[in-house]
């Protein structure tokens, strides 16, 4: 009986120490790139539709936000240009889409093809853009965008 | 000494699974912060010395790199990059550091007024930046980098 116990108790300990090896990033890549992905699209829906509030969710409070022109915007002056209708999503289009996992965070790159009216100027041209969510207290937030004009070649 | 034997053993399965739920000690984030930032100097550095050997230590295999032309390279195509004769710095200036602390993950912003020789060309524009360092079996990599010319007013 004790050597079952004994030995009980050491299978124990080794599953233990063998668990305290194997715990970072308790989700799965590819289950936390799916997550990620549902938010990026629950993001550019609201963007086209400029739902604020969806926004005011999926962005993070001290949100990283880099537009087009090199300038560094926060969340509030973001959503902002929203609400007055400066930044209008006119079309989606993307190519080069990647994502790339690190435990809680995602890099998500890519190609944007869409039309943007920018206050009321129209832009066409292709940028690249980099995005980057992390999962904080279990949602998926938006914490850094940057977006640069491709040149041409 | 049999009870020994198991109340040995059993300590061993207590700490193991107290390991498994993460009771590493948390640093702060200025800790973390200073831990990125010199990285990140050292990354600097080696961009000006042309020290590919650093920078591979501290790119990660599947860094994302956007040049201000919206131009994307690998890691590869990066390290190439930064061989004298392609990226020469005349001289090296960086201001307006603003990092964004997310456990494992740092977001680092800021401004690039170096000016540099890039393939032949002289760069004077500065460059707004964004950079994604994520920890990795203890040591800070840098994931992605993402500049943009900064626009005239």
């Amino acid at each position: 009986m004790r050597r079952i116990l004994t030995l009980s108790l050491l299978m124990v300990a080794l599953v233990g120490l063998a668990g305290a090896q194997g715990t970072v990033g308790n989700q799965a890549d590819a289950e936390n790139e799916k997550d990620v992905l549902k938010v990026e699209r629950q993001k550019d829906q609201a963007l086209r539709n400029r739902d604020i509030a969806a926004l005011e969710r999926i962005y993070a409070d001290d949100l990283a936000f880099v537009n087009g022109r090199g300038q560094v915007i926060t969340k509030t002056q973001h959503l902002e240009e929203i609400r007055a209708g400066n930044v209008k999503y006119l079309s989606s289009d993307r190519s080069d889409f990647h994502v790339h996992v690190y435990g809680s965070t995602a890099v998500l790159t890519g190609r944007e093809n869409s039309t943007v009216e920018y206050h009321g100027k129209t832009i066409a041209s292709p940028r690249q853009f980099m995005t980057v969510y992390v999962k904080l207290d279990g949602q998926w937030k938006y914490v850094a965008h940057q977006v640069t004009p491709v040149a041409e070649k | 000494m049999r009870r020994i034997l198991s109340l040995s053993l059993l300590a061993v399965a207590f700490l193991g699974l107290a390991r498994a739920q993460g009771t590493a000690r948390s640093q702060t984030d200025a800790e973390i912060e200073e831990e990125v930032l010199k990285v990140e100097h050292e990354k600097d550095q080696a961009m000006q010395n042309g020290d590919v050997a650093t920078l591979d230590r501290i790119y990660a295999d599947k860094l994302i790199f956007v040049n201000p032309r919206g131009q994307v390279l690998s890691k590869a195509q990066r390290l190439a990059d930064v061989k004298p004769g392609n990226l020469d710095y005349v001289n090296f200036k960086r201001s307006d550091y603003t990092l964004h602390v997310y456990g494992n993950t740092v977001v680092l912003t800021g401004l690039s007024s170096s000016l540099v020789h890039y393939h032949g060309q002289l760069i004077r524009t500065p460059r707004q930046f964004m950079q994604v360092y994520v920890k990795e079996n203890g040591q800070w990599r840098m994931v992605s980098h993402h500049a943009n010319f900064v626009s005239e007013k």
